[in-house]
């Protein structure tokens, strides 16, 4: 842990970020305790994964340098229906206020998640009971290739879960004719 | 119960033994679950973060894996005691904090864990030892479909399970990797290698995770994207990853002994010299040390130092370690403490010069 090094900003706290800027072509850096490093970059605490990188790449990437400037964006006046919380302190502090955020902000949400994690639709594990929506079941062929890979793989749980997934399928088929 | 201080035992699992762990130390793999109706932790009341423990610690009660396990209420924590935690990478720096209502649940083995209160409502862990992130995977689904039983998770099939930051969102799962690259940093690799990994979804942090610096050459390896990835997509391209750098480690590590045997050499044996003599010695120092033991328990310069030795030891010269039970020590007290530990667990072994 840095414990021998002072916040470079306040003085007192002890620092505990190294944030490396890039201003006019020039590195700088600061050392930091976590205060003064969230006022600095309002990004800091989601993107650090960023500034690691960017201390160890010796330059920031494109995303690092557009995460740093704050964007200029139009204000959105929607509050959450059941939590209360305005999207506008979303905004600020990148965290939503209850699971009725995602219904009531779908249409602002899109953008974001779409950036971050390059798709808007899940993939993985659902609650027991929950169908697939049909556009993203697996195919049986699909289900059956990856139950025999996991099978060699001796990946016996992830066979059970592909096996389970293959017979809920075929009783829907079944269920069909 | 034992006498033995829980808050020690949790030390224990960094000893066990795994696979590839001359370069991956530990693997993890973390789902984030909330409840519907409560608001996420950051805007909830105290009475509903309350509401929230007791629902989550009657299932966790339930459930037999934990029984005879820990709990620990973080605010009945004290500061050294959180410290201590955070150190042996239970919980996160966030959770050092130990506000109001945040609970910590692990099996007696400390293989699952479930946090409570953090950023969403639940935090369900799986770890291990070595590079097992198949099988840390499987022991986290496993704990999260038990858990499922007695509590429900806010679940929307577009968005998938939701959690207070949207960078979660979907699966939820973070898998990650704790690897030990001293070559691939000597040698200057890991600035390209840190680049490379934005493109196919992945990140590199330092030592604790979060808000971190890569301290005496540690770094995680996980996944940012959760959405749109099943879990096995997701484990697969961390593993993967991870297997090229225990690849590339062992080729750095080798170069350099190939390179200048005499040179490569000088620096184990010195550190080793420094290691087990000094009298005073900063944490940085230590761990700067110990890594380059590493090279040197590669290549069996000392024959009964192993390599979950070396990374519980990386972990005990930590200051919220050497504190913890002694009450408040000055730097220059600590820093002595650190090379009398550092003395007793190193001195006097056997060496193949």
């Amino acid at each position: 842990m840095l414990h021998d090094k002072i916040c470079t900003k306040c003085g007192q706290a002890a620092a505990s970020v190294k944030l490396t800027k890039l201003i006019k072509g020039q590195m700088e850096v600061q050392w930091l305790c976590s205060d003064c490093a969230a006022e600095e970059s309002p990004y800091q605490k989601k993107f650090n994964a960023l500034s690691v990188q960017a201390i160890l790449a010796g330059l920031l990437s494109q995303n690092a340098a557009e995460a740093a400037a704050k964007p200029v964006r139009p204000t959105i006046e929607a509050t959450c229906s059941a939590c209360g919380m305005p999207f506008e302190t979303y905004r600020e502090t990148l965290l939503l206020g209850c699971s009725n955020c995602y219904e009531d902000f779908e249409k602002y949400l899109i953008g974001d998640l779409r950036k971050f994690h390059g798709s808007t639709v899940h993939r993985g594990r659902v609650p027991e009971g929950t169908p697939r929506p049909i556009e993203l079941q697996r195919s049986p062929q699909e289900l059956k290739r990856r139950l025999r890979e996991a099978v060699e793989a001796e990946d016996f749980e992830l066979a059970a879960r592909l096996r389970d997934e293959l017979r809920r399928l075929q009783t829907g088929t079944d269920e069909q004719n | 119960m034992t006498s033995v201080d829980p808050i020690r035992t949790s030390d224990t699992w960094l000893e066990r033994s795994g696979p590839e762990e001359h370069v991956v130390v530990s693997s993890r793999a973390r789902y984030a679950r909330n409840l519907p109706g409560i608001p996420f932790p950051m805007r909830a009341r105290p009475e509903e973060l309350a509401a929230v423990t007791e629902r989550v610690a009657a299932a966790v009660a339930a459930h037999p894996r934990f029984r005879d396990g820990f709990h620990f209420e973080l605010p009945g924590l004290s500061a050294s005691q959180r410290t201590y935690l955070k150190e042996n990478l239970l919980i996160s720096p966030e959770m050092e904090k130990g506000n109001e209502h945040r609970a910590i649940f692990l099996t007696p083995d400390i293989a699952l864990a479930v946090m409570v209160n953090e950023e969403d409502h639940l935090r369900i862990y799986a770890l291990d030892a070595g590079y097992r992130l198949t099988e840390v995977l499987n022991a986290v689904i496993g704990l999260e479909s038990d858990l499922a039983r007695s509590l429900p998770f806010a679940f929307s099939p577009k968005f998938g399970y939701l959690t207070a930051c949207p960078t979660n969102t979907g699966t939820g799962l973070r898998a990650s990797v704790m690897v030990h690259l001293p070559g691939m940093v000597a040698s200057k690799q890991i600035a390209e290698f840190a680049k490379s990994l934005p493109q196919i979804g992945l990140t590199v942090r330092g030592f604790y995770g979060e808000n971190s610096e890569h301290i005496g050459d540690f770094f995680q390896i996980s996944n940012e994207i959760t959405l749109g990835k099943s879990e096995e997509e997701i484990v697969q391209t961390v593993g993967h990853v991870v297997e090229q750098i225990i690849e590339r480690e062992e080729h750095a590590r080798r170069s350099l002994f190939e390179k200048s045997r005499a040179a490569a050499e000088d620096e184990v044996w010195r550190a080793y010299g420094i290691l087990t003599h000094a009298r005073s010695m900063s944490s940085d120092e230590a761990v700067r040390l110990l890594s380059r033991l590493r090279y040197g328990v590669d290549r069996g310069f000392f024959p009964s130092l192993t390599h979950g030795e070396l990374n519980r030891l990386i972990i005990a010269v930590q200051p919220g370690h050497l504190q913890y039970g002694r009450g408040s020590v000055g730097p220059a007290e600590r820093d002595a403490l650190r090379a009398e530990l550092l003395r007793a667990r190193l001195a006097s072994r056997p060496t193949n010069n």
